[in-house]
């Protein structure tokens, strides 16, 4: 409360202007990929990664974000696993998004190896985002439930045997070509962690539905959204369609994607200021005991 | 002769039983006055957070209710009575004691026996009311599947009220004459301490189920504003934690159907707000169905069910 009253910007007030800037930066991100103002300023790496570096900012500002949610829980608390390993799996993702530019530099002017530290950070990622939604589910399901937990590992047996399949189709398509069986498969790993810790994420908002606590893994739907159109693209789905409905996807990958880290580090705010201030966040809805209720 | 708490102070002698009675009133607080109406009988009346709750004359340790309106008509020919303030616990335990049927009396002499009754009825897992009364202690203690429970204990001794059970070793006289009640189900009382023994149960573990899935602080959130919206109502119940205290008097069935009501209203609409709608039904159903049986019937003979309080 008293830190509160030293700050004149109520939480409430703070979330707004991280909202807004998230719109402003949004539309910066869709502004430089189209307009592309800076080509004749920068010098073309710059120019071509600058989006990727204003991308930077919502991942990193989620993954603070999450880390901050963690830290209000008490270790022995069981929700504190669940942002522990959310807060952790944004990170690596921080650390993906930088390694990516890192690499660019490097291999600016030459071919990218085939396996990249980059692919750790990423799958690491999926790891720790995969976990946080295991335990999320384990929660709602109860502790000694074991229905969630044969779920879960139910739904990480399939991921692995589907994308062994679709390696193996990968490789007889041609896809890849002089890359080894598990490059490839770790490449089509991607986007089936995205369409099942998509799928996991839609199905926890669903038991969730408008509560406040759910809304992170929005963040992880979107994110799911934005690979598909990748996927689908590195499928050859876009030699099936025009070229506005590839217009119109590209447009949709490249606004869901860095649109993936705001909603999430925005409701990871959101959960942040309520458990910190409590009432005095301004984002809980009073209401009285009235005489209708007898 | 005073039948109930014996040790407690009356209040300062008062003109009429009218006045005694605006007193309660005034300071909305529980308690009883007991009149002789013979050598043999004493009519006695309930009130509950000022208001009278019930009457009833008592002969031979053997209770029987009678109308407001009769215990007034009593007043005649009678020239003194007495009123005592009571903590809500004791005025509560009271009225099930006057509604209720004795049924076992018993001699304890030490500490050794009673620990050894105890032992006996968490075996037979009874459930009931308890009156104990030696020379400078007068009680009450409500057991539930055998166990005592905390929020349902009061003793009357010299140094005032206590909800801690006295050691008999340790007060002046060394014999408690134990009775245990049984209780028709029909009577008010008897479905209020089954309606709370429910609605206390069935918050403990909604509580400590939303404390499992969202973390302490934003439990604590939740007390807090359930604590902020009982205020203006005045009941005296307390959410602490995963634990709901209700020291509150309901001096009828309604009144406390309103409250829990309004309570699990009120902790819905916090849960609805945080794990979403789904989920807080979810949260309800699976608790609703961890407490007795006995319990479960209550609530839900007063529409205090899972689906009444998510949207």
């Amino acid at each position: 409360m008293s830190k509160m009253m030293n700050s004149r910007i109520s939480p409430l007030h703070k979330l707004w202007i991280a909202a807004l800037a998230s719109v402003i930066l949004l539309i910066l991100i869709v502004w430089i990929y189209y307009a592309e103002p800076f080509i004749n300023t920068l010098s073309v790496f710059w120019s071509s990664n600058l989006v990727d570096v204003l991308i930077m900012i919502p991942a990193i500002g989620a993954a603070i974000a999450g880390t901050l949610v963690m830290r209000q829980f008490e270790k022995s608390e069981t929700p504190y696993r669940v942002w522990q390993a959310f807060a952790v799996g944004l990170w690596f993702w921080v650390a993906g998004e930088i390694s990516g530019v890192v690499y660019d530099a490097i291999y600016w002017d030459s071919i990218y190896p085939d396996f990249r530290l980059v692919d750790i950070f990423w799958l690491f990622g999926y790891f720790f985002l995969g976990l946080s939604l295991y335990y999320q589910l384990r929660l709602v399901y109860g502790a000694q439930n074991r229905k969630g937990r044969r779920l879960y590992l139910g739904l990480v047996a399939l991921a692995l045997l589907i994308t062994a399949g679709l390696t193996n189709l990968a490789d007889n398509a041609g896809l890849g070509e002089g890359s080894a069986w598990i490059i490839l498969f770790i490449t089509v790993l991607y986007p089936v962690f995205d369409l099942t810790e998509g799928a996991i994420a839609i199905w926890l908002s669903l038991l969730f539905r408008r509560g406040q606590w759910s809304r992170p893994w929005w963040g992880l739907i979107l994110f799911a959204l934005a690979d598909s159109v990748n996927t689908f693209y590195w499928l050859g789905g876009y030699d099936f369609i025009s070229i506005n409905a590839q217009s119109v996807l590209d447009f949709i990958s490249l606004v869901a994607y860095p649109a993936s880290y705001m909603i999430a580090g925005l409701a990871l705010l959101s959960n942040y200021f309520i458990l910190h201030y409590g009432e005095d966040s301004g984002l809980i809805k009073k209401r009285e005991i009235n005489q209708s209720e007898k | 002769m005073n039948h109930f708490f014996s040790q407690t102070e009356a209040l300062p002698e008062r003109d009429s039983l009218l006045t005694a009675k605006s007193y309660f009133s005034d300071q909305k607080s529980s308690g009883l006055i007991e009149k002789p109406i013979d050598a043999a009988r004493t009519a006695i009346l309930v009130l509950g957070g000022g208001l009278p709750c019930t009457a009833y004359t008592l002969e031979n340790g053997i209770s029987n209710a009678i109308s407001l309106t009769e215990f007034s008509s009593l007043n005649n020919g009678v020239g003194s009575f007495r009123a005592i303030k009571l903590p809500d616990v004791a005025g509560r335990l009271t009225w099930l004691a006057l509604e209720s049927q004795k049924k076992d009396n018993l001699s304890i002499g030490n500490d050794g026996d009673w620990k050894k009754q105890l032992d006996q009825w968490k075996q037979d897992r009874f459930c009931g009311l308890v009156e104990i009364i030696s020379t400078t202690v007068h009680g009450f203690a409500f057991f539930w599947q055998g166990e005592i429970q905390k929020s349902e204990i009061i003793f009357s001794t010299p140094q005032g009220f206590t909800s801690e059970s006295p050691q008999i070793e340790s007060s002046a006289d060394s014999l408690w004459e134990v009775t245990t009640y049984v209780h028709p189900p029909s009577t008010q009382a008897y479905r209020c301490a089954m309606l709370r023994q429910g609605a206390v149960d069935w918050g403990h573990h909604i509580l400590s189920r939303y404390r499992e899935m969202v973390g302490q602080k934003l439990l604590q959130l939740m007390d807090r504003e359930l604590n902020r919206q009982i205020q203006p109502w005045q009941w005296n119940i307390q959410l602490e934690g995963n634990v709901m205290a209700d020291s509150h008097f309901f001096a009828s069935l309604n009144d406390a159907t309103h409250a829990y009501r309004s309570l699990f209203m009120a902790m819905g609409v916090q849960m609805n707000f945080v794990i979403g709608n789904m989920l807080t039904q979810r949260l309800l159903n699976e608790t609703f169905a961890l407490i007795h049986p006995d319990e479960r019937a209550i609530l839900q003979s007063e529409r205090l069910i899972p689906a009444a309080f998510s949207e």
